[in-house]
């Protein structure tokens, strides 16, 4: 019951978010895969990376003074996840330190921004960290990603 | 009588802070050359007046020795009589302007060398305000303040010179308003503060670094915006400038890559100084290029990577202070 009264707060505020976000057409491909992400070179992360292609939905929980944000929630798209931490691309710039929670399916986590990096002035991806937040760290069978 | 020390216990101090009829609870030193022993040249409590400095300076000294164990009463004296030198209109411009210079590095070196961020912050916002007030009150102190600037590759010494360099640009792209300039002279000086947290044998390594040091440093820009995002007491524009100094027009620089109009102003004003800065100073594998050379680089740069307008400005500023 519960999990059907978030499901069903989840599906409206997806459908009456703004689209925002602009997908560069070298990302589209990368969109569609699932399994296991292949090691970047200095890649420092603990946990291994899975492809995590989704809709979700954006809500800044804590920011800094002198950062101005507007109220409310954003659309984004999960990329991948990890024990660790997730990355999801969103219209806008977040910065280190930011206090996100997303909704995804599966439930509500809170996040810590960690890294930002722009494919287009109106596409960020944003690499966030579970274990900063004080979150439990991700059950991925939760989530149904393979482990 | 004290004794004269070996070379590395002994720090140089500029004439340009010694205020003159002044007495200093501290010995001062004096060498003819790197080779000879130091020398006492004024015991601790003994006056040092006007006509003693303008003999040293005759004679081509720019620098007295204190002992690194009479350090701390050095700094104590800066603090106390610095505010006289600066505001001493019957000293020579140039005198006033290396007084500025040296109490800004002295104490950056200081709060940088401690590692302590809020020591470095509250130090850049008491400091930014002395810096506004010299380059503002005369037009002639930017050609003064140029001529005096030391070009060594440490932290304290870049950023030192960027704030005075982005006040110059700032006034020269139209921005008069003292506030405004002080914010930006505090942003600049806090801008390689990250850098704190970078391993100094990175830092200061003699040779190119390789891929693996070079990406450590890049996360300086991100490293000192999470050390100041907290603050109640920097505005956005200052913390960009610590943040995006690095970014480039065309979004090839990092730490995100953002491009054009997106990167603030007060960022792009960073970093054409910033480059041309490190550029013309010495680095622990090069000497400090020449200004021609500095110039075609830069004149590549402009328009893809820098702000073209902000370059141009900044060449003026160069070429005829």
């Amino acid at each position: 019951m519960l999990e059907e009264d978030y499901t069903n707060c989840l599906n409206k505020l997806l459908e009456n978010c703004e689209h925002q976000l602009v997908i560069p057409s070298q990302l589209r491909d990368s969109l569609a895969k699932r399994g296991p992400t292949p090691p970047a070179p200095n890649d420092l992360r603990k946990f291994v990376r899975y492809h995590f292609n989704g809709l979700g939905i954006l809500e800044l929980s804590e920011t800094f003074p002198s950062i101005h944000r507007e109220n409310g929630v954003a659309r984004v798209i999960t990329r991948n996840v990890s024990r660790g931490g997730i990355a999801f691309l969103h219209s806008e710039q977040l910065f280190p330190g930011e206090r996100v929670t997303l909704w995804l399916p599966s439930g509500k986590f809170n996040y810590v921004v960690v890294r930002c990096t722009a494919h287009h002035p109106r596409c960020y991806e944003i690499g966030a960290d579970a274990s900063q937040a004080e979150a439990t760290l991700l059950d991925l069978d939760q989530l149904g990603v393979g482990s | 009588m004290p004794a004269a020390s070996a070379a590395d216990s002994m720090i140089p101090v500029s004439l340009a802070t010694l205020c003159p009829g002044e007495i200093a609870d501290f010995p001062l030193f004096i060498r003819s050359s790197p080779h000879e022993p130091f020398r006492l040249y004024r015991d601790k409590n003994v006056e040092l007046d006007r006509e003693d400095l303008a003999r040293l300076s005759a004679h081509g000294v720019e620098n007295l020795y204190v002992s690194l164990d009479d350090h701390q009463q050095y700094q104590q004296y800066l603090r106390d009589h610095f505010q006289d030198i600066l505001h001493d209109r019957s000293l020579p411009g140039e005198q006033r302007c290396g007084c500025l210079n040296e109490f800004v590095r002295s104490t950056l070196a200081d709060a940088f060398a401690r590692g302590d961020a809020k020591q470095a912050i509250d130090a850049a916002q008491d400091l930014a305000l002395q810096t506004v007030s010299v380059i503002s009150q005369d037009d002639a102190a930017t050609g003064q303040l140029l001529n005096v600037l030391h070009h060594d590759f440490h932290t304290f010494t870049h950023s030192a010179n960027v704030s005075y360099y982005c006040v110059m640009l700032a006034r020269g792209l139209g921005i008069r308003a003292e506030d405004e300039l002080r914010e930006i002279a505090t942003g600049a000086m806090l801008h390689d503060l990250g850098k704190l947290n970078i391993p100094e044998k990175i830092l200061k390594k003699p040779a190119r670094l390789s891929d693996d040091e070079a990406a450590v440093i890049k996360r300086h820009p991100t490293e000192g915006f999470r050390l100041l995002a907290a603050r109640e007491d920097l505005t956005y524009a200052q913390l960009m400038m610590v943040y995006q100094h690095h970014e480039r027009l065309d979004g090839t620089g990092y730490p995100v890559g953002i491009v054009g109009e997106h990167i603030h102003p007060w960022a792009q004003i960073c970093a054409v100084v910033d480059i041309y800065e490190a550029l013309t100073s010495n680095r622990p594998y090069r000497r400090g290029l020449d200004r021609k050379t500095t110039f075609e680089i830069l004149d590549r740069e402009a328009g893809s990577h820098i702000n073209a307008e902000m370059w141009e400005c900044w060449k003026k500023i160069i070429q005829t202070a």
